[in-house]
């Protein structure tokens, strides 16, 4: 990138800052006719100058012009005008004036802006543009906080600064350079002074910021450094604690902030030091005036007119001049930050932009074998990681690479992806080098997956698509809701500033590029089938069922969620399900509920309901009261309030342990200890309101199954439920407009699919109920997805939708390399790379998994070549063949199945040493 | 049967007899009460620890693949047995399946608050490795 910035704002903005500075121009003459009017209106109507006689008039809006050698030219006569209606005249001129100029300066501020905009847009593309063109090697020493950090914070002043950085200078010192010449003229000796006085400014003050600009560069580095370990910080913040290294982060972080503290204290003295003698110059100048020019006037050398003619002009001369000082600091600031940037974007051997061209075509002399000739590759300190290696694997070969750790193979599945360029040798796709044919036909022919799983924050649907996402359709087949002026103008934009004309809110989405065993049944049945290899189809069930949905949006599928629910239970008395679920049965207590779930029977109904305004309603308590309610309730919830306090009264200084205490806060304990200390069993009549309602409240969390504190026997279940009858008959409208009851027929709209469909509790009691259960509902929503392929396609569209957070953060790692597997496996290769991607995964689920991947490429009608490498070399029995490497070198190559490990070699490199 | 006498039967356990009173109710508290049918698995070799199941009635069938053997473990009013210790207290996958015989009653200790009742008490702790050094001195092969 161009290293000068002033350079590099001309060469991108010159366009826009010559129009600027013409309309800057048109602008002075309002501007200086505006202030030469007001003398006007004071000269003429109001003191009436020219008006000595009572109706005289004067001529208004005469525009002749003198000029030199030409004379007086008369455009427009003017207006003869007496007296009052000329004031008015020349006012409402004034008042015209004003408001030219107002625009005037609307106009030119908004250009500037637009111009700063648009350069600042196009550096932030420029430089991401850089990192996506980075070669592999540059990345080892960035950090992503601190590259992430220049694109975004300090390249942003370069828009304010770009406007200012041609007209500023330009209007300043020609305003400057007047007064200066004015003065001059009236005086030889005093402009000589006031000369002076400028350039020791000029001279001396340069210089001193020239420390100030050293100081500004170290404290960007060190602030960007603090941002690259801030980064680090919430990167790494397990293996922080893990290592119980809060205590020397923190003095990491002190000892980095108490430098930049100390470099931020020096640039302040300095910037104020500066700025006084600067100022003092300044000041010491109108003294030399007075002095000098005084006596000059004294001895009649200058008469006093002159003299106040060049005091008046020297007080033109620092405004003009200080913001010129304040531009040039400005200017400075921004080459720092501008050198600063461009250099932590400068690499060598950047990719050239046309291996990323998205129109690139794939070359047909691309179809041979991918193959490694005679490669070597060395590390960035020489040592050779991969030496003299030839191997090769043909489309519908499977091949296996295994070796001891360190020994090369990893390696090898990056040579493969191209990922890592070789030191020496070749890596080829048919007869073309890898390195040098487009990414758009690398990625269309080989597929990925490696050890290092990178997902993007957004839905998995965003994810398991990423592959397919390699250019948009037609904008006209795609049916865009956005005015075609708008997307116009977006594009238009986009064009002026450098931008590529890439619009993001097109299906980008490549449908040719799908297996082509699946890419006829549409896009959702082939992610489906995907995920059923990979064995991720359960957890994005699972993630769709966990989700509530608006049931007015979805009618179908609230009717099919409906219809799953009576296929469930139909199916509870069958015996590995009996009595796992407890159905809302509005006659009989539900044991797993609370006791305040089994009262009220129903839940929130709407987004903004609340069930909190049913029990504050007086409507309750009296209920309460009339079923005899109240005070067992009152008993109930003092006993678990004294159980509770048993169990956790002295656990007060153990955070861990107080996290299973889950219906009430810890900083409860306490009022709870108090509540009791002023109540008595059996008293509910004699207690006080506030420790009433607060016992009753707990109560309303009890659940016999799950505290077993003995507190509820069967006569107070049965109240419970004629208290909940007796609500719901008596229940005021207003109050029944909050509350949704269970009722079978019915889908609870604030609830998950999942709840919907088992519309009842989970036993608990009754052993990995949950487990049968979750088994259940999970084949139940697979027969139905099976027979209603809307069905399918609406909850997969669910399951899809789940946010899986930063780096798939909300994601188990075994998922999130499933999911990163499925992403390959979606998009049609001729060759498919796997690098170790299920390290660390069970080998039971591993062998099942390679056998699913290698079964379901081996179907395709033109089945890939497969290169996978192995932790574990006892699974290379699944591929044809093998290749195991030792200490960078190729060792042996065989056929797997067959003991001779030096069969087959001629088509390889021989064995060396 | 209630809280109280859970707490009761677990204090039988050697592994928990020397644990602080008011942590092993909180213990107790924290875990879930769940019971089996004859014939059902409590749980397979090889699948993912979710805490030790201490059988509070009824007999289990214990079957390791690895030494082809079956032994059978009953808990009563008199005394009670643990299952799944080991794999609890390593976090690791189950070392056997375990049937249930009869109708069976257990309490599913919570591995999670069991081991933050070991960090936070000392004594508790110290009870446990005793009881864990007594069980290595009985039978020190199979450890």
């Amino acid at each position: 990138m161009e290293p000068n910035i002033f350079r590099y704002i001309w060469m991108h903005t010159r366009r826009e800052q010559i129009l600027i500075v013409m309309v800057v121009l048109v602008s002075m003459i309002p501007y200086y006719l505006a202030l030469d009017l007001p003398k006007q209106i004071v000269n003429r109507p109001i003191q009436g100058m020219g008006f000595e006689e009572p109706g005289s008039t004067q001529l208004f809006f005469r525009i002749a012009p003198t000029l030199p050698f030409i004379g007086e030219i008369r455009i427009f006569e003017g207006v003869a005008l007496e007296r009052v209606p000329l004031l008015i005249a020349l006012s409402l001129t004034f008042l015209a004036l004003v408001i030219i100029n107002g625009l005037f300066k609307f106009y030119i501020n908004v250009r500037k802006g637009l111009l700063g905009e648009r350069l600042l847009r196009r550096t932030r593309y420029e430089l991401v543009d850089r990192i996506l063109r980075f070669p592999p090697q540059r990345f080892r020493q960035a950090k992503s906080g601190e590259m992430s950090s220049l694109v975004k914070d300090e390249i942003e002043p370069l828009g304010g600064f770009a406007a200012d950085a041609f007209t500023q200078p330009v209007f300043l010192g020609g305003q400057a350079l007047t007064a200066m010449i004015f003065i001059f003229v009236q005086h030889f000796w005093l402009g000589v002074v006031a000369a002076v006085m400028a350039s020791i400014q000029v001279l001396i003050i340069p210089r001193m910021r020239r420390r100030l600009i050293r100081l500004g560069r170290e404290r960007q580095l060190t602030a960007r450094e603090l941002a690259g370990r801030v980064a680090e910080i919430v990167d790494g913040i397990q293996t922080i604690h893990t290592n119980d290294a809060t205590n020397w982060e923190r003095a990491d972080i002190v000892a980095r902030l108490g430098r930049i503290f100390s470099i931020r204290y020096d640039i302040y003295q300095w910037k104020f030091l500066v700025k006084f003698l600067n100022n003092f110059i300044a000041q010491v100048t109108p003294f030399l005036f007075y002095s000098i020019g005084g006596y000059l006037t004294i001895r009649g050398s200058l008469d006093v007119g002159q003299l106040i003619a060049v005091i008046n002009a020297y007080k033109e001369l620092p405004g003009p001049l200080k913001e010129l000082i304040d531009w040039d600091l400005a200017r400075q600031d921004m080459q720092v930050r501008y050198e600063q940037v461009i250099e932590q974007f400068e690499a060598e051997g950047l990719v050239d932009p046309a291996r990323h061209d998205i129109d690139a075509e794939i070359p047909p002399d691309t179809l041979g074998p991918l193959a490694m000739q005679r490669l070597f590759l060395r590390n960035e300190f020489g040592s050779p990681l991969l030496e003299d290696v030839s191997l090769q694997v043909a489309p519908g070969e499977t091949l296996a690479v295994i070796g001891e750790s360190g020994g090369g193979a990893p390696v090898i599945g990056e040579v493969f992806a191209g990922l890592v360029a070789p030191s020496q040798g070749r890596i080829v796709l048919g007869e073309r080098d890898l390195g040098q044919l487009p990414e758009r036909v690398t990625g269309r022919m080989i597929g990925y997956a490696g050890p290092a799983i990178h997902l993007l924050g957004g839905t998995v649907m965003d994810n398991i698509t990423y592959g397919l996402k390699r250019r948009p359709a037609d904008p006209l087949a795609d049916g865009n809701p956005e005015p075609d002026d708008m997307r116009e103008w977006r594009l238009k934009e986009a064009r002026m500033t450098g931008n590529p004309v890439f619009d993001k809110d097109l299906d980008w989405i490549d449908y040719d590029a799908i297996q082509p065993s699946l890419r006829d049944a549409g896009l959702m049945a082939a992610i489906h089938e995907v995920l059923e290899v990979v064995g991720l189809r359960g957890d994005i069930m699972s993630f769709a069922v966990h989700q509530t949905v608006d049931p007015d949006a979805t009618p179908e599928l609230v009717a099919a969620v409906l219809a799953m629910r009576s296929r469930l239970h139909a199916r509870l008395t069958e015996r590995d399900l009996a009595g796992t679920v407890l159905p809302f049965d509005r006659g009989r207590y539900n044991a797993e509920a609370t006791i305040g779930e089994n009262l009220l029977f129903g839940i929130p109904a709407e987004r903004n309901a609340s069930i909190g305004v049913i029990v504050s309603d007086p409507f309750f308590r009296e209920t309460l009261v009339a079923t005899g309610l109240l005070p067992r309730l009152f008993d109930l919830g003092r006993n678990f309030a004294r159980v509770t306090l048993d169990l956790f009264g002295g656990m007060a200084d153990n955070p861990d342990l107080l996290q299973w205490l889950t219906y009430m806060s810890p900083e409860e304990l306490p009022e709870f200890e108090h509540i009791l200390s002023q109540t008595e069993t059996g008293g509910a009549d004699r207690a006080k309101p506030a420790h009433l309602v607060r016992l009753v409240r707990l109560a309303m969390w009890y659940i016999e199954p799950k505290y077993r504190f003995g507190l509820l026997d069967d006569g107070l279940r049965d109240m419970l439920v004629e208290g909940r009858q007796r609500l719901d008959r008596q229940m005021p409208a207003a109050l029944r407009d909050h509350l949704q009851p269970y009722d079978p027929a019915a889908y609870l709209a604030r609830a998950t699919i999942l709840d919907n469909i088992l519309f009842g509790k989970i036993n608990r009691r009754i052993g990995r109920s949950e487990e049968r259960i979750a088994e259940r509902v999970r084949s139940i929503l697979a027969e139905a997805m099976a027979e209603d392929r809307k069905l399918r396609d609406a909850v997969l569209t669910l399951g899809l939708g789940y946010d899986i957070g930063a780096g798939g953060r909300r994601l188990t790692l075994f998922q999130r390399q499933r999911l990163a597997l499925a992403r390959t496996l979606l998009r049609d290769s001729r060759f498919y790379v796997f690098n170790e991607p299920l390290s660390g995964v069970d080998p039971v689920f591993q062998e099942r998994m390679i056998q699913d991947i290698l079964a379901f490429l081996a179907g395709q009608p033109e089945p890939p070549g497969i290169v996978w490498v192995l932790a574990n070399p006892a699974l290379a029995h699944h591929f044809v063949r093998k290749a195991e490497f030792s200490r960078g070198r190729l060792v042996a190559a065989a056929l797997s199945g067959t003991g001779d490990v030096n069969d087959n070699l001629g088509e390889f490199q021989a064995v060396i040493s | 049967m209630l809280l109280e006498d859970e707490v009761a039967l677990l204090r039988k356990l050697p592994l928990l007899s020397r644990v602080d009173p008011a942590r092993l109710k909180l213990l107790c508290f924290a875990s879930g009460r769940e019971s089996f049918a004859p014939g059902e698995i409590l749980f397979r070799e090889g699948e993912p620890s979710s805490g030790a199941y201490v059988i509070l009635s009824g007999s289990v069938d214990v079957f390791r693949s690895e030494a082809d053997r079956h032994t059978v473990k009953t808990g009563s009013e008199v005394e009670v047995a643990i299952v799944g210790q080991s794999s609890m207290l390593n976090d690791t996958p189950r070392h056997a399946t375990v049937t249930a015989l009869s109708d069976v009653e257990v309490l599913r200790i919570n591995s999670s608050c069991f081991m933050q009742l070991m960090t936070s008490c000392c004594k508790s702790s110290e009870g446990v490795i005793r009881s864990l050094g007594a069980q290595l001195g009985k039978n020190p092969g199979q450890q």
